[in-house]
């Protein structure tokens, strides 16, 4: 990960994309039963620029790294600014903590989505239990496949498309940057 | 051009002028036809200088044939190994080169005979020393052929630089393929700079195949010029041992793996990889 | 920090929506939303009150936002504010956009202000850095103020001396150091309203340091200038005891490096005895029952 210069320019005649990095945090790659590669498929036609200012690339290892060590695992997952964690992974593998000091370390523009899935009846009770990690401004939940594609959509469209003003784009990647520097 | 491209029409053109460019072929051929049949014209028969028994005579030519024929071989792979296509760099493909060398030469020496010899003996038969001297002249004159299209691609302007960066791009695949993030550099510039020599010589190539080659290796480049340091390393086989690996990495990877045995393959010439299977390597 | 990307999921549970129909009005907007932003020239990016009011003159009132909604029997009421381009965004965003908290809590930001105040000026430094210094510093607060019982006119119930009526409401509990979630969300929530500024560090960190340098915001700068004086003057008693542990901390472990720092809490008596992830620290027991007024001043005005 480089940082950006301050002029950067990622359309054409350029088609230097902005490359979103998306970091699943589950044991399987499904998301509600789907496979987080085709919800993808979906979305990316209809984010406008696609492939000429942004471009996206799932990541799957996020368990398994904060599994093996939580603090070394930052340097390489502060680098998605759309984290996609299965409730499961916070709650049951005991690593409320791990997340929660993850989430602190995260500059604000990056986005957690915490996939709640599980039968309606227990959506109250994992959101408590999920309380003090989805405390930050930055996180928030969704419990279907629709609004998680339309929360992914949104993101990559609104967030982190440098098609729809690249100053926070550009700040974001640079302050990840001097994150990562500044931890090595 | 309408003649030359007719002959680029045939596949068959392809074993005899590896992908060169038909006009400098044909103008090689021809200076080299004319030269010999000049010489056939002004010379006297017989051309054994020396009285040989014909026994004699058929040893030395048989020799000499199977000598020449060899060095014929070992000129052809050189060749081939200049190409971008990786069938140019397989012993049996050289070897189908290497026929149609000595089929072409062996027709243009008997022509010679014909307008040289025929003459004097009246017979369109040969004897078997005329067959020994037409075969020692007709790996000669093939030999002739192809040494000029090496020497002359040697000695062009444009050096070929297909084995540096052949390396370049798998040294800078497996540093990067290896090395942890922090430590490094240049690995990712290094592979796409090789990678993009690579396509360009692809890509002017005239072989059959390479087209095909060429556009897999953009399509990767192109994803790999986008992708963060994180994503090119996946995308050269560093897949992390993870329960959710996306298969858009592994296609990515399978992909260059893919490019990389094309490479290998390009990588060493066909005599070389006779050498090496003889040794059991 | 806000985070508009949200405001049409937002806007669809305001709506009421549900199920398919909430799906549908998902995808619908979206698709308007991305249509609309393409027709528009230049590629600034909208700010979050510009994007919501974009979202009411340009995408909720479009007709196949509209279709949708009927369809799915929104009240008359409420597809009457999205043909008018009113929904209440703004608002379904509140809790970024206005300081609605109670006495006690404004006491806790005021005083974190007042805090990143005073480190600035009493250590000379630019900010307070790394980010996990603040955890350490307003811990050592809390601490001080609870091995002292001097507050007139108190009847204790806990062994927490001043630390029972005075103090920062937050928890501590031990990890690598003492940590407050609470704290951290205030400190977010400052940050949100630019009362204060983080930014990541350009030094380098050790391992488990949080490289961001913590300052006062654009509005906390307008607001020390305003209320600077009278904050150093306090006039409520609870305040001021707390004031004075506060600057006696700035003075005395302000200026440590953060090695220093971490030594010599890890090897005070209460973190060693205390098991890791368990309590540290409590916090601040009692509300405040006398007037602060410089508190209550603030409030109106912030």
């Amino acid at each position: 990960m480089e940082k950006y210069a301050e002029d950067r320019e990622f359309g054409p005649p350029d088609k230097k994309p902005h490359n979103e990095g998306i970091c699943l945090f589950s044991d399987s790659k499904s998301c509600y039963g789907d496979d987080l590669e085709s919800i993808l498929n979906e979305i990316t036609p209809k984010i406008s620029g696609y492939e000429e200012t942004i471009v996206a690339d799932p990541h799957g290892e996020g368990l398994d790294l904060m599994r093996d060590d939580p603090v070394e695992a930052e340097t390489t997952i502060l680098k998605s600014s759309l984290w996609l964690v299965h409730h499961e992974c916070i709650i049951e593998d005991g690593l409320k903590d791990d997340f929660r000091r993850a989430i602190n370390a995260t500059p604000p523009r990056t986005h957690v989505c915490i996939l709640i899935d599980a039968p309606e009846s227990e959506h109250e009770e994992i959101e408590e239990d999920l309380d003090e990690v989805t405390d930050s401004q930055n996180v928030f939940t969704v419990k279907s496949k629709p609004v998680l594609r339309n929360s992914i959509r949104q993101y990559l469209d609104m967030s982190a498309n440098p098609k729809r003003g690249k100053e926070e784009v550009i700040e974001w990647n640079n302050n990840v940057c001097d994150l990562i520097d500044a931890r090595s | 051009m309408g003649t030359f491209s007719s002959i680029r029409s045939i596949p068959f053109s392809e074993f005899l002028i590896f992908g060169r460019s038909e006009t400098k072929i044909f103008a090689i051929v021809a200076s080299e036809t004319v030269f010999l049949g000049a010489t056939f014209f002004v010379a006297k028969p017989p051309f054994l200088p020396i009285p040989f028994s014909d026994s004699a005579a058929l040893l030395i030519t048989g020799l000499l044939t199977v000598v020449l024929a060899a060095a014929l071989y070992v000129l052809l792979s050189g060749l081939g190994y200049q190409t971008y296509s990786a069938k140019f760099h397989s012993p049996v493909h050289i070897l189908k080169c290497w026929a149609a060398h000595l089929a072409f030469s062996t027709v243009v020496i008997y022509i010679g005979y014909l307008l040289l010899v025929y003459p004097y003996t009246g017979s369109i038969v040969l004897q078997p020393v005329d067959i020994g001297i037409g075969a020692v002249f007709s790996t000669g004159y093939a030999i002739s052929i192809a040494g000029i299209i090496y020497g002359e691609d040697y000695f062009s302007d444009n050096p070929n630089t297909k084995p540096e960066d052949i390396d370049q791009f798998l040294t800078a695949a497996e540093d990067l393929k290896e090395k942890p993030e922090p430590e490094i550099v240049d690995e990712p510039g290094q592979l796409i700079q090789a990678g993009d020599s690579l396509l360009t010589g692809l890509q002017t190539s005239n072989l059959e195949g390479t087209g095909d080659l060429a556009s897999d290796l953009q399509d990767w480049l192109e994803t790999f010029k986008q992708r963060e340091l994180q994503g090119q390393k996946k995308m050269v086989g560093d897949l992390p041992n993870s329960d959710a690996q996306f298969s858009v990495w592994e296609d990515r990877y399978n992909a260059f793996q893919d490019l990389e045995e094309e490479l290998r393959e390009m990588d060493n010439s066909a005599s070389r990889r006779v050498v090496l299977s003889v040794r059991g390597k | 920090m806000v985070n508009e990307t949200l405001a049409l999921k937002r806007i669809g549970e305001w709506a009421d929506l549900s199920g398919e129909e909430f799906h549908l009005y998902l995808d619908i907007a979206a698709d308007v939303q991305s249509e609309k932003l393409d027709e528009q020239e230049g590629s600034e990016r909208l700010s979050g009150e510009q994007y919501f009011d974009f979202l009411n003159e340009q995408v909720l009132p479009d007709e196949r936002v509209i279709d949708e909604l009927e369809l799915a029997g929104l009240s008359e009421e409420k597809l009457q504010r999205f043909r008018d381009g009113q929904v209440p965004i703004l608002e379904m965003y509140s809790e970024q956009y206005k300081l609605d908290y109670g006495l006690d809590q404004v006491a806790d930001f005021v005083m974190m202000l007042k805090f990143v105040r005073d480190y600035m000026k009493l250590t000379g430094e630019d900010s307070v850095a790394p980010r996990n210094r603040l955890q350490y510093l307003l811990y050592l607060v809390n601490l001080e103020l609870s091995k002292e019982d001097t507050l007139p006119n108190r009847s204790n119930r806990t062994t927490l001396g001043n630390l029972e009526h005075t103090g920062y409401r937050y928890n501590f509990s031990k990890g690598s150091g003492p940590y407050s979630q609470k704290l951290y969300r205030d400190k977010n929530r400052l940050f949100a309203q630019s009362l204060l500024h983080e930014e990541v560090m350009e030094e380098r960190v050790s391992e488990g340091d949080e490289p961001y340098e913590i300052s006062l915001g654009e509005n906390g700068e307008r607001l020390i200038a305003k209320y600077g004086k009278k904050l150093d003057n306090l006039d409520s008693v609870l305040l001021k005891e707390w004031d004075l542990q506060q600057r006696d901390v700035i003075r005395e472990y302000g200026t440590k490096s953060m090695e220093e720092l971490k030594e010599l809490v890890r090897s005070m008596p209460q973190f060693q005895a205390t098991p890791k992830n368990e309590e540290l620290l409590k916090a601040r027991q009692r509300d405040f029952d006398e007037p602060v007024d410089p508190i209550q001043e603030l409030m109106l005005n912030v």
